[in-house]
C-alpha cells in the first residue's frame, strides 16, 4: 500500500480513529495488525519474513539480554555468538533475496574471465519491500541491547510492532530501539488526544504529499525523459537532468520520511528525523549529517564506530570511512552504479580530509573570508554539485551509461537550449514546468525556515496568525489535489527508497 | 473554552476544505455535451415531466430533435443519450431516468448493438458515466464498464480521473450551465452536424436477411432494458436511426434485435428501411456517414414523432404553464436553426436577405478589405446599398440590433489607434489600427474589425462580414466575399 494511494487514504483514518478509541492496553496489538496489513497489501507472504526476522531478532535480544546478566568469559563468548547467529541469520535473508542474483552475476562474470565453467542458473527472486529498513532496524536492537542501552523487550507483540511498524515499516526512518521501542511500552501512559501534536502531525503529512506528488513525481517526468534519451541530448539538458534527479530523489525519499513521521505523529509517536535540508549543506561530511540521518548514524554507530571510527590512524580511518560508504552504496541496491555512488561519498571525504591543509593555506593567502554569506554559498554550491555528480551514478541503469552522460555533460555544450523554449520539450510543457517552478520556491522557503529558524513547517505555521495557517494549508492541499501527479493516466512512479 | 475553541476551529476549517473541494470539482468536472452534460441536465428537469424519454448513442442527440417534438406534436421529450453509449450504460440512464421520470414512452436507439468489445477505451466510459449521480446503481454501472486492469477507486472517486483537466479549463467552465443560454431549458438535443455530405444511393438493407450475433454481454443488457421498460410499464420503442456507413453489414445485428423484441413483444423499427418514407435527401440530409445534419434530423424526428402519435398515447402537452421549458427550447432552437440557415446561404441575396431578416438579434460588421473591381463594386454595391451600405461613402459598417452603430467614410485617413468601441454584453466589437508589413507597401496601417477575438478577415480582398448573436452571445458566422475568388463565398 502507497502512502499516496486511495487505500492509504481509506486505510489510515480508520487505523487512528480505532486506536483512539480501543483500550490503551491493547491499542498495540491493534497497530501490529494493522502494520501487518499495511506490508501484506504488497504480497501477503512477505510478512513471513518480516515475522522470521521478528522471532530470530526477538529471541537474541532476550539471550543478549540473559547472557549480559551473567558473569563469566564464557557467558560473553555466548553472547557474541547470539548476535553472530542474529546478525548471520538476518544478513543472510537479506542476502539471499537483494545479493544473491548480483553475486551469481558476478561470480559468473568472473568464472567466464577465468575461463571456468559458469554457473548459469536461472534463480531469480524480487526484493520484498522494505527488506533493508526492517532488518537494519531490527540487527540496531540486538546491539542496543548487547550494549545495555535498552532492556530487551518480553513481550513479543510489542517487539513485532517495534519492527513493522506501518508508517516507517517500508522505507523508514530506520528507528532506534531507545525511541520507538520506549514509546511502544509507554503507550498506556500517553494522552491520546493532543490537538497540537495532530494538527502539527496532518501539517506534516501534507507537506509530505505535496513534496512527492507534486514535485518529486512531476520532475520524474522530466528526469525519466533525460535519462532514457541521454545519448541524444546536450549538456544542458543533461545538466538540467542530473539537477532534477537531485531535487527528485531528495523530494521523493523525503517524502516518504515526512509523511511516516506525520502519521506516528498522528498517533503519538515520534520518529527521528530523516533529512535536514541537506542541500544546504556546506560539505559532504555535512551533506551526511543532513541526508537519510537514520540509516547515516545507523551506519555511523554499527559499523563505522566499531570498526575503530576516527579514533585510529590517519590510513586506517580513511578506510573505514571508504568501507562505511561503500556498504552503505551496496545496502541501496545490488549494483555496481550503488557501490561506486557510495564508493565516491568516501573518496569526496578521504580527499577533502587530504586537502584540507591546502585549502586552508589558500583560504589565508588570498584572505578569503570565511564568516560570510557568500562564502558559504560557495560551499553550499560545491557541495550540491558533488553530490549530483555521485547522483548520475546512482539514476543511471549502468556504470556505462552514467560516463557516457558524464562525458557527454563536458563535451555537447548547447546553450541555444536556454533560449529557444526547446527545454520544454523534455516531457514537461511550460505550464507543467510553471508549476514545479512555482512547488520549488515553497520547498526552498520551507527549507530556509527550517535551515534558518531551525523549525519545521508545522512549528512554524502554529507561531503563526490563524488566517495565514490557514491559507497556507489549504493551498497546499489544493496543490496537491489538483497538480498531484495522481490518477489513471499516471503510472505510480513508486517511492524510489522502496527499492533499497 | 479551550475544547470549544479547537471544536469550532476543526468545524469551520472542515467547512472550508469541503467547500473549496466542491467548488474545484464543480470547475474541473466532465461536463461535455456529447456524454455528460445530458444527464446533468436531465436532473435539472422538473419531476415527471419528460414523456418521451430518447435513449441511446450519438444517434440519439443528433438525430431527434425534441424542438421538433414540440412544435409539431406537443410532445415532451428529453434525449438522454451519450457518444458512442453502449447498451450497458443505456440501461443505467434508462434505470436512473426512472428514478425522476414517469414516460409515457422509451425510445431506445439501439446502433450501438453492433458494440463488438465488452469495454470500451476509458475515455468513453467516463463520457458515459461521470454525468450520473452517485448511487449504488451508478457503482454497478461503473463495475459493468470498466475492464478488470482498470483502477476502479480512482473512477469511483472520479476526480483522479479528471484532476488533470487544469490545461484545459475553458471559459465556459467557469459558467453557469456550461455557458449554454438556453440554460435549463436544454433537452439533449445537440445542434453540431451542421455539415452535409453528399451520398449517390441509399443502401439496399431489406436484401440482407442472415441474422447476426451481437455480443453477449450487449444482448444481455438489450434485454435488461426490455424488461426494465416492461417491469415500470414503461412502452418501449427500439429504433435505429437513419445512416449510410455499414449499414449493410450492421443490418444482420438488426435482425437479431428484431428477433429479441418480437421474443419479448416490443416494437422495432429499423429507420434504415424508411430513408424514402422519412424524405431524407441524399444531398442535403447527412452530415456525415453515421448522423443526420440539423435538416435531416428534422424530417426523421417529424417521421418519428408522426408514429408515435400514430401508436403511442403520448399526450400534448402545448399550452401547459409546466411544460414551458420545451416551448422555450423550442424558440431557442428556432434562432439557433436560423443561425445555421444563415451559413448555409448558397446566394449572396438570399444571405443578405436572411441576415438583414433577423438583423435585431444581431451585431453584424461588414468590411470591404482592399479594392473592389469596378464590375463587382458596381453589382455588390447596389446589393450592400440596399442594407444601408453606400460603398462610394464608406467601406466599414457596424449594425446592431438593426441600427448602424458605425461607419467609417472611405477616405478617412487612419490615424487613430482605436476608432471603435462597444460592449455587447459579454462581448464587445472594436475598430482598431494595427500596422502590417508587405513587401509592396511596406509598413502600413489597416483596419481590424474585432467581435470579442474574432477578427472579421475572413477574405484578404472583398467583403468580409462578421455576424455576432447577441442573445447567444456567439459569433454566428464569419464569412468573405472573396475578390479573388469571383466574390464567392469563403470561411475560415
Amino acid at each position: 500500500m502507497l502512502f499516496n494511494s486511495v487505500e492509504f487514504l481509506v486505510f489510515f483514518p480508520i487505523v487512528v480513529l480505532l486506536y483512539w478509541v480501543i483500550p490503551k492496553k491493547i491499542r498495540y496489538i491493534w497497530l501490529l495488525a494493522a502494520s501487518y496489513y499495511f506490508y501484506m497489501c504488497w504480497n501477503a507472504q512477505y510478512a513471513l519474513l518480516i515475522a522470521a526476522s521478528t522471532l530470530i531478532t526477538y529471541f537474541c535480544g532476550l539471550l543478549v539480554d540473559f547472557l549480559g546478566k551473567r558473569e563469566g568469559r564464557g557467558a560473553a563468548v555466548s553472547q557474541k555468538l547470539v548476535i553472530a547467529v542474529g546478525f548471520v541469520s538476518n544478513l543472510g535473508i537479506l542476502f539471499f533475496y537483494k545479493y544473491f542474483d548480483f553475486f551469481l552475476e558476478n561470480a559468473d562474470r568472473l568464472l567466464e574471465h577465468l575461463k571456468l565453467q559458469t554457473i548459469d542458473s536461472d534463480f531469480s527472486v524480487i526484493l520484498p519491500v522494505g527488506t533493508s529498513f526492517y532488518t537494519f532496524q531490527a540487527l540496531g536492537y540486538i546491539v542496543d541491547v548487547y550494549r545495555g542501552d535498552i532492556e530487551a523487550e518480553k513481550n513479543p507483540l510489542k517487539y513485532a510492532l517495534f519492527v513493522s511498524f506501518f508508517p516507517q515499516l517500508v522505507a523508514g526512518p530506520i528507528e532506534r530501539s531507545k525511541n520507538l521501542l520506549e514509546q511502544i511500552r509507554d503507550i498506556p501512559e500517553r494522552k491520546t488526544l493532543e490537538y497540537h501534536r495532530i494538527v502539527n502531525g496532518l501539517i506534516v503529512m501534507l507537506y509530505g504529499f505535496f513534496l512527492k506528488m507534486v514535485i518529486a513525481d512531476r520532475i520524474a517526468i522530466l528526469v525519466d525523459y533525460i535519462f532514457k534519451r541521454y545519448y541524444m541530448l546536450g549538456a544542458v539538458e543533461l545538466l538540467v537532468g542530473a539537477v532534477g534527479f537531485s531535487i527528485q530523489i531528495y523530494c521523493d525519499f523525503g517524502s516518504y520520511s515526512l509523511i511516516a513521521i506525520g502519521a506516528a505523529q498522528v498517533m503519538g509517536f515520534t520518529l527521528m528525523e530523516n533529512f535536514n535540508t541537506p542541500y544546504f549543506a556546506v560539505s559532504i561530511k555535512d551533506f551526511w549529517r543532513r541526508w537519510h540521518i537514520s540509516l547515516s548514524t545507523w551506519f555511523r554507530d554499527y559499523l563505522y564506530i566499531p570498526m575503530g571510527g576516527s579514533r585510529c590512524g590517519r590510513l586506517r580511518k580513511y578506510f573505514n570511512v571508504m568501507v562505511t560508504f561503500l556498504v552503505s552504496g551496496l545496502w541501496h541496491g545490488a549494483e555496481w552504479s550503488f557501490v561506486i555512488w557510495g564508493g565516491l561519498h568516501g573518496l569526496y571525504q578521504v580527499i577533502g580530509d587530504l586537502l584540507l591543509p591546502l585549502k586552508k593555506k589558500l583560504v589565508k593567502i588570498f584572505e578569503v573570508k570565511t564568516d560570510c554569506v557568500s562564502y558559504k554559498l560557495l560551499q553550499m554550491f560545491v557541495t550540491f554539485v558533488l553530490t549530483t555528480f555521485a547522483w548520475i551514478f546512482f539514476r543511471a541503469d549502468t556504470f556505462g551509461q552514467a560516463v557516457t552522460y558524464i562525458e557527454r555533460i563536458f563535451t555537447r555544450a548547447n546553450f541555444a537550449v536556454l533560449f529557444n523554449g526547446s527545454i520544454y520539450e523534455l516531457g514537461l510543457e511550460q505550464f507543467e514546468a510553471n508549476v514545479l517552478l512555482v512547488s520549488l520556491m515553497v520547498l526552498l522557503l520551507v527549507d530556509l525556515v527550517r535551515y534558518r529558524k531551525k523549525q519545521r513547517l508545522d512549528e512554524f505555521l502554529q507561531e503563526q496568525n490563524l488566517w495565514f495557517r490557514w491559507l497556507v494549508c489549504i493551498l497546499m492541499f489544493v496543490m496537491v489535489w489538483v497538480y498531484g501527479v495522481y490518477g489513471p493516466v499516471y503510472d505510480a512512479s513508486q517511492f524510489i527508497y522502496f527499492q533499497f | 473554552m479551550k475544547i470549544a475553541k479547537r471544536t469550532a476551529a476543526v468545524v469551520v476549517f472542515t467547512a472550508l476544505l469541503v467547500g473549496i473541494m466542491a467548488g474545484v470539482n464543480w470547475l474541473f468536472q466532465m461536463k461535455d455535451v456529447d456524454g455528460c452534460y445530458p444527464v446533468q441536465m436531465f436532473y435539472k428537469q422538473e419531476k415527471n415531466t419528460v414523456d418521451v424519454l430518447c435513449l441511446g448513442s450519438s444517434h440519439t442527440y443528433t438525430n431527434i430533435n425534441p424542438a421538433v417534438l414540440w412544435d409539431e406534436y406537443g410532445i415532451a421529450s428529453y434525449n438522454l443519450a451519450g457518444s458512442n453509449q453502449p447498451l450497458w450504460n443505456t440501461y443505467y440512464y434508462f434505470k436512473e431516468a426512472l428514478k425522476y421520470q414517469t414516460p409515457e414512452l422509451a425510445v431506445v436507439d439501439v446502433y450501438r448493438a453492433i458494440e463488438t468489445e465488452d469495454y470500451q477505451e476509458e475515455a468513453r466510459i467516463v463520457m458515459n458515466t461521470f454525468g450520473l449521480r452517485y448511487s449504488e446503481d451508478w457503482a454497478e454501472n461503473l463495475e459493468v464498464s470498466l475492464s478488470p486492469n482498470a483502477s476502479y477507486m480512482d473512477y469511483f472517486l472520479r476526480f483522479p480521473v479528471y484532476h488533470s483537466r487544469y490545461q484545459e479549463l475553458k471559459q465556459m467552465d467557469f459558467q453557469l450551465y456550461n455557458g449554454d443560454v438556453n440554460r435549463e431549458n436544454y433537452k439533449g438535443f445537440n445542434l453540431k452536424s451542421v455539415s452535409t455530405q453528399v451520398f449517390g444511393e441509399f443502401p439496399d438493407v431489406s436484401s440482407v436477411t442472415e441474422v447476426g450475433e451481437m455480443t453477449e454481454k450487449t444482448q444481455e443488457y438489450l434485454e435488461k432494458i426490455i424488461m426494465l421498460a416492461q417491469e415500470n410499464d414503461v412502452p418501449l420503442l427500439l429504433v435505429s436511426a437513419p445512416y449510410m456507413g455499414g449499414v449493410l453489414e450492421d443490418k444482420e445485428i438488426y435482425n437479431q434485435v428484431e428477433q429479441i423484441a418480437e421474443e419479448y413483444g416490443v416494437e422495432f423499427i429499423d429507420f434504415n428501411e424508411h430513408y424514402t418514407d422519412i424524405g431524407l435527401d441524399l444531398e442535403r440530409d447527412f452530415a456525415e456517414w453515421s448522423h443526420l445534419n440539423y435538416d435531416g434530423s428534422e424530417k426523421y424526428t417529424r417521421y418519428l414523432g408522426k408514429l408515435i402519435e400514430e401508436q403511442y398515447e403520448v399526450p400534448d402537452r402545448r399550452g401547459d404553464a409546466r411544460y414551458d421549458s420545451w416551448e422555450k427550447n423550442a424558440r431557442f432552437y428556432e434562432k439557433q436553426a436560423a443561425n445555421v440557415a444563415l451559413t448555409k446561404s448558397e446566394t449572396k441575396e438570399e444571405y443578405f436577405k436572411k441576415l438583414f431578416a433577423e438583423s435585431e438579434r444581431y451585431t453584424i460588421c461588414v468590411n470591404i478589405a482592399g479594392d473592389m473591381k469596378k464590375k463587382e463594386k458596381k453589382k455588390l454595391g447596389k446589393l450592400l446599398e440596399k442594407y444601408g451600405m453606400d460603398v462610394t461613402e464608406n467601406s466599414t459598417w457596424i449594425f446592431k440590433g438593426g441600427e448602424l452603430l458605425y461607419s467609417l467614410p472611405v477616405d478617412k485617413k487612419i490615424t487613430e489607434d482605436s476608432l471603435f468601441y462597444k460592449n455587447l454584453g459579454s462581448g464587445s466589437v472594436s475598430v482598431s489600427v494595427e500596422m502590417g508589413y508587405d513587401d509592396v507597401r511596406g509598413v502600413f496601417p489597416y483596419k481590424k474589425i474585432m467581435v470579442e477575438g474574432t477578427s472579421c478577415n475572413a477574405a484578404d480582398r472583398g467583403v468580409n462580414i462578421l455576424v455576432y448573436d447577441n442573445e447567444f452571445q456567439a459569433v454566428v458566422d464569419n464569412v468573405g466575399l472573396n475578390a479573388d475568388n469571383n466574390y464567392e463565398f469563403c470561411r475560415y
